[in-house]
């Protein structure tokens, strides 16, 4: 009865969600000021789903601490990390999870990036510094590493440069150019990068008329699956530095295999063109970072602390490399430069945690900065930066991976930054999307931001993201059906009887929660009501 | 202390901490058949009223023990039909009574009775406290403690016989007390530990449903039927709140007994050249998980009765523990884990903790002596009876589960009922702010 008592009816046309900013008496009439395990529908509210196991067998018990969707050539399957730095590869449910495929006991986290089937991966822990901040960087003298995908142990990225040396004598007649000429060996890797060369010959004259025979060529290690001879052209003069001299791919100075100890070869100065120079400067141990990803076929690796070779000659104070940004050659993942493939971000103090390419643009991001960089087609090291944020940043799981591609593009990126959830299409839009629980958000814990992770299924329009302690066991739930803008967003929190350390979209769009269990021995148990 | 069950063969043992320390606890002058044995144990700390209801719901036969606060009645109803009572004894209070169904055969359902003694035993009254000459559908189906906060109730969990071993670990492994219906399996009848002051009192319409197979029959007790199965000790229960068990059944059991070839198992055919093991499937899961959080390990036993049946031929000699622990990782074939037949210890390989017990797997192995040349063991005999594992729980009030039950990787599921399912474990979904709600047209 309209007006009875001076009192108007309220007409709620739709739910509109959790409200958690100002006072609860502020909250619009369509919210809730709670909002715990539902979910949303059109011109409806109900309880979220239920949850189930995702492995048939679910033995050996993973405690499980990440989860990244690990997509091979032949199909999805899933790279978790374990309690105790065990890092299983789960091709599909109903397998029977098998060994680790790799085991670091000082891994608490690690970075993933999969580049034409195998996956790169990171280990990272979080430190904690003076002042009692916690920042995330790559395990000190723990390379990246390489998993071919197919159930072996993966090793670390790159590899060392063949020992030894080759031996040079004139073979059966044939042509060549005449003079002093050095031979060297490459290895080749299972995962296809090309190694430093090593094993130089001593120096041998060509006559011109004899084939070369090359012997005592050294084998590599189990991952080498191929070989390739390089050489000088002619040396009129030689002065003692056997790497001071350009080397280049003898042309059918291939061997396909790991076994074979000669090679008989026959070229003319004017065939070697294939450059090997470059692989001479190349990382043959990759420091590990916290985010991997790719741009412009390269892989990028940020937030380095560093190892032997990378931490000599630091200035003063500076104890690791966390501002710099490592960039591979082009199509070759595991070919870094030492010399030009980085970049150096800012150096204030914090470190990189972040690194997407949005838009043919690569954005490097701290915990509150954000840089952009774009390739100039030439070395990385030359590429301009320029600074997008110096407020808004990314944790090193704060942005949002689509559906189970394990990427985070769609036509905007959602970004876990401090002040909110942001959505960037180039620039951050304001307000941030958690405008309406804002008082929720800004209470999380900023010194533990690493633990937020954020999915997006792009398919049915929800957004989900862990959340640090006190709220370890809940999910913040979003649904932008009606539309991505703070208005329209619909938030709930998910709260489950475990800890939930980390999510990813399966088969497109279904939500996997990956938990190490509860916090204690034991739950308190709630019979069903 | 050994343990064993079969056929012909029944009896009851005390169990706790220091099994050998204690006297068998046996019936006298009668023998039970193990089939249609159901025990119960109770103890009433104050003359309030307290009721141990056994109904089975589909015909309306009801039996059913009431205290009065002065003594104790056994009622009973068949059917449609009147309810009779009868005194069965003074009220015991603060000492353990144990109550013991028998179905001799027929329709000839006896009921005995013990009660603590100073020493800390339990005596059964050889005489039958009561008779009961009519059917009882279901037997002793379903007992269901009806309590008051002063009473506390120790009690059992068996499965349906008709139950495989893997179908009853699928229940087994689920919290829901009706066990998991949606897979169309025989239902089990789920068992509590031992339910504590105030345990039940919680529990909402409990007197008011009239099928206990159903909801919150959270007490229910099937007949033992062909199991294995064992009191506890009511002194160990005073103090030490209540144990857990592991009970494989007989029909999930190994048998080998050539040329009938009639049941699953190993038999080399001919003797092995070299000393050789032959596991004694099935390894047995601990399937009480979930009911209460393992804190202390008190004793594994093993039974496994290998033998030779025909002249002439070679059988099993002996037989070792074995087990799968919580990474699937074997663990047998050691000194350590051979069963002693006298003492039943079986020791715990260093791989498996208390925290991880839920996952353990339990099994036995035989061993053939190596013989050459080959000898037919063609009547060669193996019987694994009984896996048997306790540990002490800490009943709380509220059931807690290991971590190993919770953790891994789980998916929301839209097409799965509107429950939280942990390795089996269901949980309601926490407190939804609101069930459902639609905008009105």
């Amino acid at each position: 009865m309209p007006g009875t008592r001076d009192h108007d009816p309220l007409i709620i046309e739709e739910f509109e969600g959790w409200w958690q900013r100002g006072d609860p008496d502020s909250a619009p009439s369509n919210h809730f000021i709670q909002a715990d395990n539902i979910q949303y529908f059109q011109s409806g509210v109900g309880t979220r789903d239920g949850l189930r196991n995702y492995l048939v067998d679910p033995l050996p018990t993973l405690q499980i601490l990440r989860v990244y969707n690990y997509t091979t050539q032949t199909g999805q399957t899933l790279l978790v990390l374990t309690v105790g730095g065990n890092i299983y590869h789960v091709k599909k449910p109903t397998d029977l999870v098998g060994a680790p495929i790799l085991t670091i006991a000082e891994m608490q986290d690690f970075g993933f990036v999969a580049i034409n089937g195998r996956a790169y991966i990171s280990p990272f822990k979080t430190y904690v510094n003076a002042q009692g901040e916690k920042y995330q960087l790559g395990l000190q003298n723990v390379p990246l590493y390489v998993y071919n995908g197919d159930g072996t142990p993966a090793r670390p990225a790159a590899g060392a440069p063949p020992t030894g040396q080759v031996v040079l004598a004139n073979g059966v007649a044939g042509r060549t150019d005449t003079g002093l000429h050095f031979v060297g060996v490459v290895f080749e890797t299972n995962s296809g990068y090309l190694t430093a060369p090593g094993a130089f010959s001593a120096q041998f004259t060509y006559s011109g008329v004899n084939k070369i025979d090359v012997s005592a060529i050294p084998t590599g290690p189990a991952p080498v699956i191929k070989r390739h001879l390089v050489s000088t052209k002619f040396i009129f003069s030689y002065n003692g530095d056997i790497l001071g001299y350009q080397y280049f791919f003898i042309p059918n100075g291939t061997i396909p295999d790991n076994t074979t100890t000669t090679k008989t070869v026959e070229y003319f100065d004017s065939d070697l063109i294939a450059d090997a120079s470059h692989l001479t400067d190349n990382f043959s141990v990759i420091p590990s970072g916290v985010a991997l990803n790719t741009y412009h076929s390269r892989m990028i690796i940020v937030g380095e602390y560093g190892n032997t070779e990378t931490l000599v000659g630091l200035p003063p104070g500076i104890t690791d490399n966390r501002s710099i940004a490592r960039v591979s050659f082009p199509g070759e993942p595991e070919s870094i430069s030492k010399i030009d493939g980085l970049i150096v971000a800012p150096l204030d103090g914090h470190p990189l945690t972040n690194v997407q390419e949005f838009r043919d643009v690569l954005y490097l991001f701290k915990s509150t900065r954000t840089f952009s960089f774009s390739d100039n087609n030439d070395e990385p090291v030359t590429w301009q930066e320029e600074v997008l944020d110096q407020g808004i940043g990314a944790p090193v799981h704060g942005i949002a991976t689509v559906l189970d591609t394990g990427g985070v593009n769609t036509d905007f990126l959602l970004i876990a930054d401090l002040s909110g959830l942001m959505l960037f299409n180039g620039v951050f839009a304001l307000p941030e999307l958690t405008f309406k629980i804002e008082d929720f958000w800004r209470a999380l814990n900023h010194n533990e931001f690493h633990k937020i992770e954020v999915a997006n299924d792009s398919l049915n329009k929800k957004i989900w993201i862990t959340l640090p302690e006190p709220h370890r066991k809940t999910l913040l739930h979003a649904d932008y059906s009606d539309g991505l803008n703070p208005s329209k967003i619909k938030w709930a929190r998910w709260i489950f009887d475990v800890n939930v350390f980390t999510i990813a979209l399966v088969q497109f769009d279904r939500l996997l929660i990956g938990t190490p269990g509860p916090d204690v021995t034991g739950v308190e148990f709630q019979e069903l009501l | 202390m050994a343990i064993r069950a079969n056929a012909t063969q029944s009896g009851l043992f005390l169990a706790n901490d220091r099994p050998e320390s204690l006297p068998l606890l046996t019936f006298n002058g009668f023998g039970p058949t193990l089939s249609h044995t159901t025990i119960l144990w109770c103890k009433v700390s104050s003359p309030g009223p307290a009721q141990i209801l056994t109904h089975t719901a589909t015909n309306g036969s009801l039996t059913y023990f009431s205290f009065n606060g002065e003594s104790w009645v056994f009622s009973a109803r068949n059917g449609t039909g009147a309810t009779v009572t009868y005194g069965v004894a003074p009220p015991f209070l603060n000492r353990w009574l144990v109550f013991v169904y028998v179905l001799i055969n027929g329709n000839d359902h006896r009921i005995y009775m013990g009660a603590e003694t100073g020493s800390g035993l339990v005596e059964i009254n050889p005489s039958p406290i009561l008779q009961i000459d009519f059917a009882i559908e279901g037997e002793h189906s379903y007992i269901v403690p009806i309590v008051n906060p002063h009473v506390s109730i120790c009690n059992f969990k068996f499965f349906h016989q008709a139950l495989t071993v893997p179908q009853a670990q699928i229940h087994a492994n689920t919290w829901m007390p009706e066990g998991d219906a949606s897979v169309g399996l025989p239902l089990p009848v789920w068992a509590s530990p031992l339910r504590v002051p105030g345990d039940l009192s919680g529990i909402a319409n409990r007197n008011a449903l009239g099928n206990w197979n159903h909801n919150y029959a959270y007490s229910g007790i099937q007949a033992p039927e062909n199991i294995a199965f064992d009191p506890v000790d009511p002194e160990y229960l005073s103090t030490q709140k209540c144990v857990s068990w592991l009970y494989p059944r007989l029909a999930g059991t190994v048998t080998v007994q050539y040329p009938n070839n009639t049941f699953s198992g190993v038999n080399p055919v001919n003797t092995p050249a070299v000393d050789t093991f032959y596991d004694g499937t099935p390894l047995h899961r601990l399937e009480d998980r979930g009911t209460l959080p393992a804190t202390a390990y008190i004793a594994h036993l093993f039974q496994a009765l290998p033998g030779v049946t025909g002249p002439g031929v070679q059988g099993p000699t002996e037989s070792w523990a074995l087990y799968i622990d919580h990474n699937g990782n074997r663990v047998g074939d050691t000194v350590d884990a051979r069963f002693n037949l006298i003492t039943g210890a079986a020791a715990i390989p260093p791989p498996i903790t208390i925290d991880t017990i839920y996952a353990w797997k339990f099994g036995g192995q035989f061993k053939y002596p190596g013989r050459t040349p080959a000898v037919s063991t063609i009547n060669g005999f193996i019987a694994h009876l009984v896996v048997y594992v306790t540990y002490i729980g800490k009943p709380t009030g509220l059931v807690q589960l290991p971590l190993v039950d919770f953790a891994g990787l789980f998916i929301i599921d839209e097409t799965a009922p509107l429950v939280d399912q942990y390795n089996g474990t269901t949980l309601k979904i926490p407190d939804p702010t609101i069930r459902t709600a639609y905008i009105g047209e």
